[in-house]
């Protein structure tokens, strides 16, 4: 095992020990990136200099007993975040060279906690997809069988932290990207509440679905890295003010932990339209075994119900691409880079500019958005599709007067073989069924590793109500001390 | 009779709306896919929801303001805001003619 093995607690501890140096643990993560990502491709861009300059820095400041969260800790960012003076593509051709003026707000966070940002992360263009396979900059593989799909759109975050390239990795989640990559990758996952981190500088995709979050190994290390980004942002109106608690302090303590009994008083919820057609048999087993440890660790499970679950894809897609259409409209070959200037008026500009330097993905999902956007279907697409969101939203409301938190599987299926489902939107679409509701409702739930099925993770989700990411952690944290799921290492060969 | 949701002439509609040229090609292939999924959105009619508020947002948040004056720090000047422009003059985002 190697420095860049570890988790990013495992590697305080070594650096606050003086066992290795940041410069150290840097040049690790850029020589497994050397070793293992010319197949896995999870990196757009690595910056090499700049991560080791930051890392001498650290190294400086560890002298000077500076404490910072993440002082010296690698952390890779999903290139759909702006870094100032980095080239961020939100992995498609018509941002390709586009140099950003400024920082993300997290991005900013993190350098300001001491992090080392080792590079850009590959994904699904402009966030566009679950597996992956969406993006200009070429496939990225899942460390686990190259065969086979790591999850999206924050693939290259997933692939990156489970092969060792970094220690945490940026993410978003509107539909499914963070949480699918880390059930996909055997890593923890956070889609936080809508409105707990800033999405200032975030590409956006769907603005009132995006959430900002990390991948990590542990939910130990979510804890540590959720504080350092959450919390107001004056920059983002929709941003939440509500005060940001000691995610780790409390995972530690565990407020509910009673005489040994971990799960006292904590009511789980199985949403039984997650258990019907659809699901593999193997994720059904293996998430009812894990249903089945909580309950041996004294939580209270209980069989509750969402009704409006079969509707989230729907409801979702409709919604998530009515706000692409919009958000993309300023794609338009004059401010941002990318510009097809052979024809003579502006009208041709924005024509040849989008349908030359869009990809499949990004095209289709506009087009579907401002279909339902029209006039004569707006009100039979988009504006049913508020209504629904209403009723998916109450569904977690009436669920959540029951129990405190809802545990589901991450994903119908184990991970896909690439390929398997490129050629049919709509079937890459549903896998996200388990998933889009969560967004929908803007609620929080953490993907943790469950097991593996012909040697691919698996995931479940530990869904909560809003703001509810301490209690969510600490049940995830008091999952893992009893599993070691999340200590496996892919074998990357090097 | 189109064997799909969508004519040809309404994926053109709509390309046309988001000002994205497409290829013969391309055109077939969309006519297929968004048909498909428009045709699976349809499920939506299953639900009554004639007495149901829509939801924009789920923050509960309203009217979030900030004082209207100019922040330094948050700022780009000039040089910042141009330069990812691909054609620009004394300072201006130069564009083809829109009239």
């Amino acid at each position: 095992m190697q420095h860049c093995d570890l988790t990013i607690i495992e590697a305080l501890d070594g650096l606050n020990k003086r066992e290795f140096t940041s410069k150290e643990l840097v040049q690790s993560c850029l020589q497994r990136i050397d070793q293992v990502d010319g197949e896995i491709n999870a990196f757009i861009t690595v910056t090499k200099e700049l991560a080791l300059d930051q890392a001498e820095e650290a190294d400086k400041l560890r002298a000077q007993v500076k404490n910072l969260p993440l002082l010296g800790i690698p952390v890779g960012i999903k290139d759909l975040y702006c870094t100032k003076g980095i080239e961020t593509t939100a992995g498609s051709n018509i941002l390709k060279g586009f140099i950003p003026p400024y920082d993300a707000t997290v991005v900013k966070r993190l350098k300001d906690a001491g992090a080392v940002i080792i590079g850009k992360l590959n994904q699904d263009a402009f966030a566009h997809g679950s597996s992956g396979e969406n993006s200009d900059f070429g496939i990225t593989r899942n460390p686990w069988n190259q065969d086979y799909v790591p999850g999206g759109s924050s693939s290259g975050s997933g692939a990156a932290v489970s092969s060792g390239m970094c220690l945490a990795a940026t993410g978003t989640d509107t539909g499914s990207s963070i949480r699918l990559p880390a059930a996909f990758c055997n890593l923890a996952g956070l889609k936080n509440t809508y409105g707990r981190v800033s999405r200032y500088g975030v590409i956006a995709m769907a603005s009132s679905l995006d959430c900002p979050g990390v991948l990590t190994r542990t939910v130990e290390d979510q804890a540590l890295v959720l504080k350092v980004i959450a919390g107001h942002d004056p920059l983002d109106s929709t941003t939440l003010a509500n005060e940001v608690p000691n995610y780790l302090k409390s995972l530690r303590v565990g407020s509910r932990t009673v005489s040994g009994r971990p799960g006292k008083d904590i009511r789980i919820g199985i949403p039984q339209e997650f258990f019907v057609e659809g699901i593999h048999d193997k994720v059904r087993e293996l998430t009812q075994q894990a249903i089945e440890r909580y309950e041996k660790m004294g939580f209270v499970i209980e069989e509750i119900s969402l009704p409006h679950t079969k509707y989230g894809i729907s409801t979702y897609y409709i919604l998530c691409l009515s706000e692409v259409s919009s958000n993309l409209a300023r794609y338009d070959g004059i401010r941002y880079l990318a510009s097809m200037r052979k024809g003579d008026t502006i009208e041709d500009l924005y024509l040849d500019t989008r349908g030359q330097c869009f990809g499949d993905e990004a095209k289709r999902r506009i087009m579907l958005g401002t279909y339902a956007l029209s006039a004569g279907y707006y009100e039979a697409y988009y504006d049913k599709a508020q209504r629904l969101r209403t009723l998916v939203k109450n569904d977690f409301n009436e669920a959540f007067k029951k129990v405190d938190i809802i545990l589901a599987p991450s994903s119908p299926t184990p991970p896909f073989k690439i390929g398997e489902k490129v050629d049919n939107p709509l079937q890459m679409y549903l896998s996200d069924i388990y998933l889009v509701t969560v967004n929908l409702a803007g609620v929080p739930s953490l993907n943790i590793p469950c097991g593996f099925v012909n040697k691919l993770p698996i995931g479940m989700q530990l869904i909560g109500p809003q703001l509810s990411e301490e209690l969510l952690l600490q049940v995830g944290y008091t999952y893992q001390q009893e599993t070691d799921w999340h200590e496996r290492r892919p074998n990357v060969a090097y | 009779m189109s064997e799909y949701i969508l004519t040809k002439a309404e994926v053109q509609r709509v390309a046309k709306l988001a000002r994205i040229t497409l290829s013969q090609e391309e055109l077939a292939k969309f006519q297929k896919q968004l048909s498909a999924v428009i045709g699976y959105a349809s499920q939506m009619n299953e639900v009554n929801t004639d007495s149901v508020l829509p939801t924009a947002q789920v923050t509960g948040l309203k009217n979030t303001y900030r004082e209207d004056s100019p922040q330094k720090d948050q700022s780009l000047n000039h040089r910042q805001a141009l330069a990812n422009a691909p054609d620009q003059q004394d300072g201006y985002f130069k564009v083809k003619p829109v009239l």
